[in-house]
């Protein structure tokens, strides 16, 4: 929260003030500290983001300008989710503010879906909902593991394949052992068997090692297979010209 | 009434292995192909015709592809069918099992913009598991006719001849990313505009395919093509250098979100919460299985045996009693000239050696072998097999890679030793080429080994199994040491579900297998006959005998008669089996010599061949040395066997 530099931190800090209470030139100057710079907020005015009363300087949004407001707070807060749960890191303040720049709310709804729609940040604060937990995407609380880890019957959905010889990344690939898609183990010994896309196939330990997973529960199972993925809402913002189909 | 003559049009089949591509092509065509359930198995693409409405259709079947680019032979060789053929409709065959498989097969299909029709089949078991697939949508997504099929039923074989007439090159198209697409506009302005499939000829060169056969086929295009290839290769490096990553990636991406979107539209339903395998699949699992697993693997091994000592060896007899004996009796009577009785008939004789040898004695054992086989392989149990084993290969050197050739060796060597090239390490690849050319018996040699021990005893038959395990093993383990390591390749081994096996395509193609080594093998035979007659006759027989006898009777303890086998042993190993077939029926070789026998018979000299296979994978040195290891290892271990088992022999008294 160092650069002030830019409006879209004001923005951001005008929701941060207004979830405090109550927002207003006095408690933006005050919240933003030396750096503040009125012209900044007049930017903010003049592009219809923000209203000024004049009288009592309160800053309240536009319905634009929430909008904004709440997808750099949500990316700001996925973005400290990711950092601070999964990867572990410490200072994890300092690098989701250069995630909250990031525009594109299918990538914030994917983090969104990867951490399970977190309701609060590392901090306790709110995460504003996407369209991804309105809809309730189902999601894996746990973090994802290797094939290795499944038992027999155990069941999961493909995170990532780290597999560095591009041969056998092809050959998985065109198994269909790719992100999205769902695995199940149905033996261990003497090789590892898997099922994909209703073929059985046979892997080394080598090769399930580099099969990350999230597991599903049962009941997920059921209904996973047939869900719309979460590209095909696209159309939803009228970028159905852009459809693949 | 004047007859029309009738136009003919083609159509290829294609689709992913096992999806029932040639099962719709017998449908189709009347005509019966070879079906296996095994990877790999329509080898040479069949072609066969059919009448409808007034068109001749002539039909194309080609090997299972899961994409079409240069992953395998197989893919290339569909590609260059295509070009061969030009087909005017292509018809992919999609196993409702497999659909996202299938559907990135058809994203790759469409590319090459021939009107297509697609064949959903085996579309009975998706209710089983149950979910629906969407048929009509699938057709007005892609502009294409789909007919609903069951081929092993003939269902929808009407339909589907009907849709060839509607036949539509396919409206969907998968859209790369904006630097590829300008990239691929790029490269198809610099190709000859005569070129079919241009996007996918564009696709292709920018991934930095080394073989293009659209272009090397089409001998119209490849003056113009080759002189735009400069151009060309300017146009993939710059887009090398904007994509991030591997261009390959992007475009698995790009058909992955393709195939994820059309599967999410015309796939309703999801997998019954619980269920129940069916007999089939709780039959292969059971043949995974660390512990059932291997007693399967007895079962059929005993069956093996019982199969060709009692079965064929009574067959065997019986074709003597009824035929041999009589011929020989007939023809020492007919032939009086006693040169000539000599040569055909006498103990090199050509027909008794040669001809007789081939058909009474070898060719009984290799039918009731080629027919068991053929069912193992038929209910698709080899693929679980490398399960089974990949630990044990593992131990010496091989991955589970490997387990595919070495498998595939005991059926035929020299088509094992080719397929080798899959194997992308090349220490890997030699251990392979090793193994599969030293203890390991093909099938021929396999059903031979077991005849001629069978006679001795099931004990005889034990020891000689297990030595050549036991050399197998140490010669992988010493190589395995020997050859620097390059980082082996992983084992990743699709497997094809169990089914029943089908009867008349098991005996198609033991009755092909047996017509290739008589066709093959016969000339084989007579010639060598031929050889060791000469050989007797001007006296070199003897003088080798003489030469060979401190090794072949002293240190391997065997009868010196033996030397006529080993010679026969160069041209082909049935024939010396069958010499040593004869030698063990006439009482002359003890249950230690046939052991000692059936193990160097084994393990000497792999057939010819095989030796060139060799030459080929492995280079010419590798070769030649793999070659003097061999034959020398040989030697020196049947010699210690035998007096091993002699020394056995005599302390049991």
């Amino acid at each position: 929260m160092d650069r002030f530099n830019t409006a879209d931190e004001y923005i951001e800090a005008v929701w941060i003030l207004l979830e405090r209470g109550h927002a207003s030139l006095e408690t933006l100057a005050d919240y933003v500290g030396s750096e503040y710079d009125r012209n900044l907020t007049q930017e903010l005015v003049d592009r219809k983001l923000i209203y000024i009363d004049e009288e009592s300087g309160e800053i309240s949004y536009s319905g634009q300008g929430e909008e904004i407001g709440r997808n750099i707070i949500r990316a700001h807060r996925l973005a400290e989710r990711l950092l601070h749960d999964v990867l572990k890191i410490d200072s994890y303040e300092l690098a989701a503010c250069e995630f909250e720049h990031i525009i594109d709310t299918d990538l914030i709804d994917a983090l969104c879906t990867l951490l399970g729609h977190p309701r609060t940040c590392p901090d306790g604060l709110p995460i504003p909902t996407g369209e991804c937990c309105r809809r309730e995407q189902k999601t894996f609380r746990s973090p994802s593991l290797s094939l290795l880890e499944l038992k027999p019957e155990e069941s999961g959905r493909v995170a990532a394949v780290h597999c560095n010889d591009s041969h056998q990344l092809q050959l998985l690939e065109l198994l269909q052992i790719r992100p999205g898609v769902v695995v199940q183990v149905h033996q261990i010994s003497p090789s590892i068997v898997i099922e994909c896309d209703g073929s059985n196939i046979a892997l080394d330990e080598e090769i399930a090692a580099s099969v990350y997973v999230w597991r599903m529960n049962r009941d997920q199972r059921v209904k996973k297979e047939a869900e719309p993925s979460r590209i095909e809402k696209r159309g939803r913002k009228g970028s159905r010209k852009r459809r693949f189909l | 009434m004047v007859k029309q003559s009738t136009e003919t049009r083609k159509a290829c089949i294609i689709g992913l292995a096992n999806s029932g591509k040639t099962q719709i092509f017998n449908q189709l065509t009347g005509d019966y192909n070879l079906v296996a359930n095994y990877p790999m198995t329509t080898v040479e693409l069949a072609t066969g015709s059919f009448d409808f409405k007034g068109v001749r259709w002539k039909l194309f079947d080609s090997p299972g592809v899961n994409a079409l680019g240069e992953n395998s032979a197989e893919e290339l060789l569909v590609r260059r069918t295509l070009v061969a053929e030009r087909p005017e409709v292509i018809i992919q065959c999609i196993d409702s099992n497999r659909i996202r498989q299938s559907l990135r097969l058809t994203s790759e299909l469409l590319e090459l913009e021939i009107p297509m029709v697609l064949s959903l089949n085996a579309i009975d078991e998706t209710a089983k598991k149950g979910y629906t697939i969407d048929a009509e949508r699938l057709s007005r997504v892609l502009g294409i006719p789909v007919v609903k099929t069951v081929a092993r039923e003939g269902v929808g074989m009407y339909d589907l001849k009907e849709a060839l007439f509607q036949a539509e090159v396919p409206g969907s198209r998968i859209a790369y990313s904006e630097e590829q697409e300008a990239a691929l506009s790029a490269i198809e302005a610099h190709l000859p505009p005569t070129l079919i499939s241009k996007r996918k000829v564009a696709l292709q060169l920018l991934l930095g395919d080394s073989h293009v056969p659209e272009i090397e086929l089409n001998s119209k295009v490849y003056g113009e093509a080759a002189q735009a290839a400069d151009d060309i290769q300017e146009v993939v490096a710059e887009t090398r250098k904007q994509v991030k990553g591997e261009i390959q990636l992007h475009i698995n991406r790009a058909r992955a979100k393709w195939t994820d979107e059309l599967y999410s539209r015309i796939v309703s339903g999801g997998a019954p919460r619980k269920q129940k395998r069916d007999s089939a699949a709780r039959l292969a699992y059971y043949s995974r299985h660390p512990l059932y697993g291997l007693v399967f693997l007895a079962a059929l091994l005993a069956v093996t045996y019982v199969g060709v000592v009692v079965v064929a060896g009574r067959i065997s007899g019986f074709l003597e009693d009824t035929l041999l004996i009589p011929a020989v009796a007939f023809l020492e009577g007919a032939i009086t000239a006693p040169m000539l009785q000599d040569v055909l008939i006498g103990e090199f004789g050509l027909l008794t050696l040669g001809l007789f040898n081939a058909i009474f004695t070898v060719l009984p054992i290799l039918s009731v072998f080629f027919l068991i086989f053929g069912v193992i392989e038929d209910i698709g149990y080899l693929p679980n097999l490398s399960v089974l084993l990949r630990r044990f290969f593992n131990k010496i050197g091989l991955s589970g890679r490997a387990i595919m050739p070495i498998i595939l060796g005991f059926g035929c060597k020299t088509m094992a030793t080719l397929t080798t090239r899959s194997l992308s390490s090349r220490k890997e690849r030699l251990i392979a080429i090793y193994l599969i050319a030293f203890a390991l018996p093909c099938s021929p040699q396999l059903a031979l080994n077991i005849a001629i021990l069978g006679k001795a005893g099931i004990i005889p038959l034990f020891i000689a199994g297990l030595f050549l395990i036991l050399v197998e093993v140490a010669a992988g383990k010493v190589l395995n040491l020997v050859i620097k390591d390059d980082g082996a390749s992983s084992f990743i081994q699709e497997l094809p579900p169990f089914r029943r096996p089908i009867v008349r395509e098991v005996l198609k193609k033991t009755l092909f297998r047996l017509w290739w080594f008589l066709k093959e093998a016969i000339p084989v035979f007579v010639g060598a006959a031929a050889v060791l007659y000469v050989m007797d006759l001007i006296g070199f027989l003897d003088l080798l005998k003489g030469v060979l006898r401190p090794v072949v009777v002293t240190w391997m303890g065997l009868p010196i008669e033996m030397v006529e086998a080993l010679i026969l042993l160069i041209a082909r190993e049935e024939a010396a089996a069958g010499l040593i077939l004869r030698l063990s029926d006439a009482g002359m070789l003890t249950a230690v010599q046939s052991i000692i026998a059936v193990v160097v018979t084994t393990m000497f000299v792999p057939c010819f061949a095989n030796v060139v296979a060799m030459f080929k994978e492995a280079g010419p040195r590798a070769g030649a040395a793999m070659l003097l290891a061999i034959n020398a290892s040989t030697i020196f271990l049947a010699g210690i066997l035998n007096w091993i088992l002699l020394a056995f022999q005599g302390m049991l008294g």
